[in-house]
């Protein structure tokens, strides 16, 4: 049958920090379009790399990931800031700017992709409602739960309407209740067709999302995936784990 | 485009009132240089001007001696005229030259009844100021010249003033560079705090993916702003300090007359030094920006 491109490739995809280091140790993964996956693991397994490769922050050092067709490992520098503006990300830190109200927070990164004043005041309270935080617009990210911070995070990332979101650790440092809020949130993104790539080891919320999973451990895939392909792939390189520097 | 730039000075002046210290300390290192070498230029110029207005004046006197005859005199007259760089050779006889003398400093001669002691006199202008010299050694050797102090020769001043002149230039250019140096280190150091006390915002910019104009274009004016009020500052001490120097010259040297301050000339050309310079050095901080982190 007949399958459109998977909107999301990695193909083989290595990372490697340094010589003794290496973040991804060949990694292959189709995600479509309107897909909703979580990347679990242990800590260094790999979840934020793929992450920090899917946003061009890392290159691949072998292999490829591929999004909608455009192959990021030879992606320049210039090209890297419109790639950014088809791909939302919350960062794990949430990354608020202290001395910025909620909405000031979202309006500042509109106003650094270009958009007016206007737009800002136009577009600012529509975004803010899709996370539901629109009744703390004019809070300091100080005075906000770590919940809310998350939230506007992710109401940061949807300004350019992006097409994919990615979220490293959502509910990392939250309580199960705010963490529900934040799945809720995404799946809200998700079924609205936006594509969603969740890193996190929050088991309890990924059975409870009822989401595909992908186990990632020592840089390579685990299992929760049915590719033969990568079974086999996992065979023939039995885990390894990098050495810590 | 107007929103846009209101966005990119907001940006940039943000970051000056953040760094108050060192932006304060970087506008004022670079008031300091562009004054040295304002204030030398301006010097260096004055004294240019000034020695080449003099250049009519820079005349000698040829003193003929007291025993040699008119004829003698004409004929030496006549050899002086040929010389190569002369301009102009006027004579005034003993004669007149007593007489000037006399009504000049009455409280002198007045009432003295003594023998006109002045020597036939030629003055000598120069068309060529380089040839000065070799013409007070030619008439030096005439034998119809006074032997002794037979020439009075005004190089000894002209000499000076070169001597200062190089000085000028020479002390302007060292001490210009070096107060250059440190301007645009201290330049090229706020940036790189602007830098370290923006790189949250910076992340999210990039994040976000703002283009690297938007992220760099506010750094960028943050260098041509501190490079500019740095020359206004420069400016306006350099225009008091002219008004002060012109004061004391025309006091004390009533001869010197000190020109106008070019206030606009001097604007212009220090403020666009300013901003260029600004400008290289934030470029140059930018650059050297560690980049993301970029496995091989
Ligand atoms: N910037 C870096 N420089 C060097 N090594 C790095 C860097 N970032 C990550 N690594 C290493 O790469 C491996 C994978 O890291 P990664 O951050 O992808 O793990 P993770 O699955 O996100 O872990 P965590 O659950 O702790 O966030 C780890 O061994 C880590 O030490
Ligand atoms: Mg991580």
């Amino acid at each position: 049958m007949a399958t459109p491109a998977p909107y999301i490739q990695l193909k083989k995809l290595e990372v490697a920090y340094n010589d003794y280091v290496s973040g991804l140790r060949g990694v292959s993964l189709d995600v479509n379009r309107g897909e909703f996956i979580f990347l679990c693991g242990q800590t260094g397994s790999g979840k934020s790399t793929i992450i920090k490769v899917l946003s061009c922050q890392v290159k691949p050092t072998k292999g490829d990931a591929v999004i909608d067709g455009r192959s990021l490992a030879s992606v320049t520098p210039e090209e890297v800031p419109m790639l950014r503006r088809k791909i939302g990300i919350v960062p794990q830190d949430f990354g608020l700017l202290p001395n910025k109200k909620v909405w000031e927070n979202v309006g500042y990164a509109m106003r650094a992709v270009g958009r007016s004043k206007h737009e800002v005041r136009d577009e600012v309270p529509a975004i803010l409602e899709r996370v539901n935080i629109l009744h703390r617009a004019d809070a300091y990210p100080t005075e906000l739960s770590g919940g809310e911070q998350q939230r506007v995070a992710i109401a940061r990332a949807l300004i350019n309407n992006p097409p994919l979101l990615l979220a490293d650790e959502p509910t990392g440092n939250l309580d199960p209740g705010h963490s529900d809020e934040i799945i809720n949130i995404l799946l809200d993104l998700n079924s609205q067709g936006t594509t969603i790539v969740v890193a996190t080891h929050d088991i309890m919320q990924v059975e409870r999302a009822n989401q595909r999973v992908i186990q990632l451990a020592g840089g390579m895939i685990d299992k929760g995936d049915h590719d033969e392909e990568l079974l086999q792939h996992m065979h023939e390189d039995p885990l390894e784990f990098p050495t810590e520097s | 485009m107007l929103d846009r730039l209101e966005f990119l000075l907001n940006e940039a002046f943000v970051s000056l009132r953040r760094n108050k210290w060192i932006t304060f300390a970087a506008i004022t290192t670079s008031a300091m240089a562009l004054f040295i070498i304002g204030g030398f230029a301006f010097a260096y110029f004055g004294l240019a001007s000034f020695a080449g207005n003099q250049e009519s004046k820079f005349d000698i006197n040829v003193f003929a001696r007291t025993d040699a005859s008119p004829e003698q005199v004409q004929a030496l007259g006549k050899r002086l005229e040929k010389l190569d760089g002369v301009k102009q050779v006027t004579f005034r006889s003993k004669a007149e030259v007593w007489k000037e003398f006399q009504t000049e400093n009455p409280e002198i001669s007045s009432g003295l009844e003594i023998e006109n002691p002045m020597p036939d006199t030629f003055n000598i202008t120069f068309s060529d100021l380089k040839k000065a010299k070799d013409i007070v050694a030619y008439a030096r050797k005439m034998p119809e010249v006074a032997p002794k102090d037979g020439v009075q020769y005004m190089g000894d001043v002209q000499a000076l003033i070169e001597q200062v002149m190089s000085a000028i230039r020479w002390l302007g250019l060292v001490l210009g560079t070096v107060m250059l140096a440190t301007g645009g280190i201290l330049i090229y150091n706020t940036i790189r705090l602007t830098m370290v006390a923006r790189k949250k915002e910076m992340r999210i910019m990039e994040l976000v993916g703002a283009t690297r104009q938007t992220v760099w274009t506010p750094l960028m004016i943050e260098g041509v702003a501190e490079g500019v009020m740095g020359a206004l500052l420069a400016t306006a001490v350099l225009w008091i300090a002219h008004s002060v120097v012109a004061k004391l010259l025309e006091t004390s040297l009533s001869v010197i007359k000190v020109g106008e301050f070019p206030l606009l000339l001097t604007t212009i050309v220090l403020c666009l030094s300013g901003a260029v310079y600004g400008l290289v050095c934030s470029y140059l901080a930018i650059r050297e920006r560690p980049t993301e982190e970029l496995p091989r």
